[in-house]
């Protein structure tokens, strides 16, 4: 277990140095949420004043969304980085020294999770420079991390395993487009449930169930067993994610 | 099946207090479609010495490679590396063995400090011992002043020799090269041998490659195994391998087709002439005898208004190569 910890550390801290050491890639990564955050609290400003709509202010309202978005946005692409170590031929080199083959997927998937939370800190504080207050304090922030945190995985984990599936950097790209902007829009992340065609699945999407859970974790009076219920469900799906990425890396070194 | 394969030399048998430093016994590979890539391969790599394996493209020596690193498994046999199981014990194996990839396996958007770092790391170096051994590496290969810069900014030789580094940071038993001088320049080449022999002799490292290059192995190896379609077609020292071709080689550049058609039967119908290979455009044959032979070979040239360069050698590991891995126009 010590070794599985050490190695997916030593994983994870090797794809943080090529994040961190282009800058441009750093900045446009934590800044791509700010910027749709900005647009989006523009355009759809107004529907903060329709009747029933559920929160002081459309900021307010949207950063749960947009933190949760943009950890879809940003982990879905995990798969490729995974796609490029097959390629390069990292991937065989780290199979054939002594390092712990589960941590090749956690090395993986641990800085998408970092990312996602530095990415969330980045629109709370853009939030509150907005004025935006939320009453639900440090417990609603950390349920807030932990879903992004356990959304950014599940996302990561499915990129992988796709990855390691069709090992095609193409269908990879084309598949995770398709993916991603249904699961971003038919979330309650830029609109309330009530505002949305009922026939729409956001209850099915794990998105809605970040949003959902911060929100009610971040307001005055938090509804706790629906937080608890979207966390357990995250939770579940996030495990059955990354397991189902596990047993894909296996299927790829059954195949070298 | 490329038929029995010959040791042209006694057979090495290491005692059981030290044992080879590859020990290959009736390996066999099939892949999925049943393409089978090792077809019973035994062959045993003394320590300290620098064993060869030569073959074409698709005889198995990269597939051999995989499954002695434990990067793929096996249907059958067995393989020792450094005396432990690789099939029982993978993990033991990887801590044992060093292996430089054919291709390339650096991660070309990391500095090659980080590179090598990570793969320290990885076995466990840490601290001033680490630091010592990175410093060491990266003098010894030259990349001390390069150790910042990302290495897709690297020549060809520097990522070589970087990935040789990597291969031998955690001071490995067994060394694997697997075709190490491929798309390297000659000058690259020698150094990156230069360095592969100072470790035999120096370290008692025990060194397998593969390669194409056979004078290279010819210069290098102790000991030469000849793989074709995926089973040892010979093996023994070059010097035993060559002495096996006793009489001369032969060779004639032949560019009309029908002219080359003709040329080789007549040569195969000569009694004096052992093997007839082809090298591209060139024909190689392998005599026997004095200079009578050598009269007739020349008699059938003439008969056929051959006037392409020709010349006569003694056999090199090239014409081993060519009589046991084929050579087939």
């Amino acid at each position: 277990m010590k070794a599985v910890a050490e190695h997916s550390l030593l994983l994870s801290t090797r794809q943080l140095r090529v994040f961190t050491s282009r800058s441009w890639y750093l900045v446009a990564t934590l800044a791509q949420p700010l910027i749709w955050m900005v647009f989006l609290s523009g355009l759809l400003s107004g529907v903060a004043r329709l009747p029933g709509f559920p929160a002081a202010s459309y900021p307010q309202f949207l950063t749960p969304g947009m933190a949760a978005v943009g950890a879809m946005f940003g982990s879905a692409w995990a798969g490729l980085t995974m796609l490029m170590d097959l390629e390069r031929g990292v991937l065989d080199r780290l199979l054939m020294s002594p390092v712990r083959r589960v941590a090749i997927i956690t090395g993986n998937l641990i800085p998408q999770a970092l990312i996602a939370v530095v990415q969330t800190l980045v629109l709370l504080a853009a939030a509150l420079l907005l004025g935006v207050r939320y009453p639900g304090g440090p417990v609603g922030l950390t349920v807030m991390t932990a879903a992004v945190v356990l959304l950014a995985l599940t996302v990561a984990a499915l990129s992988n395993t796709l990855a390691l599936r069709v090992r095609s950097r193409e269908v990879q790209i084309t598949v995770i487009q398709l993916l991603i902007f249904p699961f971003a829009f038919l979330s309650t992340a830029f609109m309330p449930e009530g505002l949305m065609a009922s026939w729409l699945p956001t209850a099915l999407n794990p998105v809605s169930w970040v949003v959902d859970a911060s929100r009610t974790a971040l307001s005055a009076q938090p509804d706790w067993p629906a937080v608890w219920l979207r966390l357990g469900l995250l939770t579940a799906v996030c495990t059955v994610s990354v397991l189902t990425a596990v047993n894909a890396f296996r299927s790829y070194q059954r195949s070298v | 099946m490329a038929g029995e394969p010959r040791t042209v030399a006694p057979a090495r048998a290491a005692p059981a207090a030290h044992p080879a430093a590859i020990e290959v016994r009736s390996l066999v590979k099939t892949y999925p479609r049943g393409v089978r890539a090792l077809d019973g391969i035994s062959f045993s790599a003394a320590r300290g010495e620098i064993t060869a394996v030569l073959g074409p493209n698709g005889a198995g020596k990269s597939t051999l490679i995989k499954a002695m690193a434990t990067l793929t498994g096996f249907d059958a046999g067995s393989i020792g590396v450094d005396g432990v199981d690789v099939r029982t014990r993978p993990a033991e194996v990887r801590r044992r063995i060093g292996v430089v990839s054919q291709s390339y396996s650096s991660d070309p958007s990391a500095t090659g400090y980080d590179n090598l770092r990570l793969q320290a790391r990885i076995y466990g170096l840490r601290g001033d011992r680490l630091r010592a051994r990175l410093h060491e590496l990266l003098d010894w290969m030259d990349l001390g002043s390069a150790a910042g810069r990302l290495v897709r900014t690297y020549s060809g030789g520097m990522r070589r020799r970087l990935e040789l580094a990597m291969g031998l940071v955690h001071e490995p038993a067994v060394l694997v090269l697997d075709e190490p001088t491929a798309a390297v320049d000659p000058v690259a080449a020698e150094g990156l041998w230069s360095l592969v022999t100072e470790l035999c002799r120096d370290r008692r490292m025990s060194v397998l490659l593969t390669t194409h290059q056979l004078d290279e192995a010819d210069r290098l190896a102790s000991w030469v195994v000849i793989l074709n379609q995926g089973a040892v077609v010979v093996q023994g020292s070059p010097q035993d391998l060559k002495e096996e071709l006793s009489g001369d080689v032969v060779a004639v550049r032949l560019t009309d087709p029908a002219t080359a058609r003709q040329v080789e039967a007549a040569m195969k119908r000569l009694a004096q002439v052992r093997n007839v290979a082809w090298t591209g455009a060139e024909l190689r044959a392998d005599i026997q005898g004095d200079a009578r032979a050598l009269g007739s070979v020349l008699e059938v040239l003439t008969a056929h208004s051959v006037t392409g360069p020709v010349s006569v050698s003694r056999p090199s590991l090239n014409d081993i190569y060519f009589r046991h891995a084929g050579g087939h126009r």
